[in-house]
């Protein structure tokens, strides 16, 4: 991990597309400005780690079960089907970024 | 995955035969589509190509098959939010259409479901805070993350 230490007022570059500011500095909070470019994302680090974890979460069994299909219909009021299958071809990859 | 037009679809996804979709662009979202993300999911920037699609036989149930292409084990059950009942409002909308630069008129939200299937009782929830927008012309999509703190992660349906 880079360590650096900044003033009100000085900032970071990164890229050389994405700046960093310090705006405050007051009772153990940061404000910071961040400026990027169209395309990119910058989230609060626990709100990402927590949509990551939902979207981890959602993912529906390899092999739904009849329970699952069971649940769905229950909860719709609705016949529903098991999804068709198709072979799983490769592992799935682990989540990007820190765990 | 190399395109983002009209490709032939996986066999193993079936296109609806009969049903007419109304003529509302969210209506299109009714039929196979290849949709990219080209940031992938939040988290999962390597998911960026997805099957949508009906369940086959299916074709009345509110939610639809959200299926990666890259890593067939990795699927989702996604719905219009409106068809649950579910309101994202249209302040928020259209700061996300802004930050995304998506076009508003052939842009869709649908939000990802997640079935608690060992809970008890079992039941769904849905990702209200991190809607899925798809733009039905061009077939990109995009996960955004909603400032709005009214949204829940885990709305209980």
């Amino acid at each position: 991990m880079l360590l650096i230490t900044r003033r009100i007022g000085e900032g970071l570059v990164i890229n050389g597309t994405i700046t960093v500011q310090v705006l405050a500095v007051q009772g153990g909070r940061v404000k910071l400005g961040v400026e990027y470019p169209a395309g990119n994302s910058v989230f609060r680090q626990e709100l990402f780690t927590k949509i990551r974890a939902e979207n981890q979460a959602a993912t529906l069994p390899t092999q739904p079960d009849a329970t699952t299909a069971d649940t769905m219909r229950q909860l719709t009021g609705q016949a529903v089907p098991q999804p068709a299958q198709k072979p799983a071809s490769k592992p799935a990859p682990k989540p990007l970024g820190k765990a | 995955m190399r395109t983002t037009t009209h490709s032939p679809l996986p066999e193993s996804v079936a296109t609806p035969a009969s049903a007419t979709p109304p003529s509302t662009p969210m209506a299109t979202l009714n039929e196979s589509r290849l949709i990219t993300f080209p940031q992938g999911l939040v988290g999962f920037q390597s998911f960026t190509s997805f099957s949508l699609s009906r369940l086959p036989g299916a074709e009345h149930v509110p939610y639809l098959l959200l299926r990666s292409e890259l890593f067939a084990n990795i699927a989702y059950y996604v719905a219009d939010p409106a068809l649950l009942g579910l309101e994202l409002k249209d302040a928020d909308r259209e700061a996300a259409l802004a930050e995304t630069g998506m076009n508003p008129a052939t842009t869709q939200f649908l939000v990802i479901l997640n079935l608690h299937r060992d809970a008890t009782p079992p039941h769904l929830t849905a990702n209200l805070k991190a809607p899925l927008l798809i733009d039905v012309a061009t077939l990109q999509g995009q996960q955004v993350i909603l400032t709005s703190k009214a949204y829940s992660t885990q709305h209980k349906l």
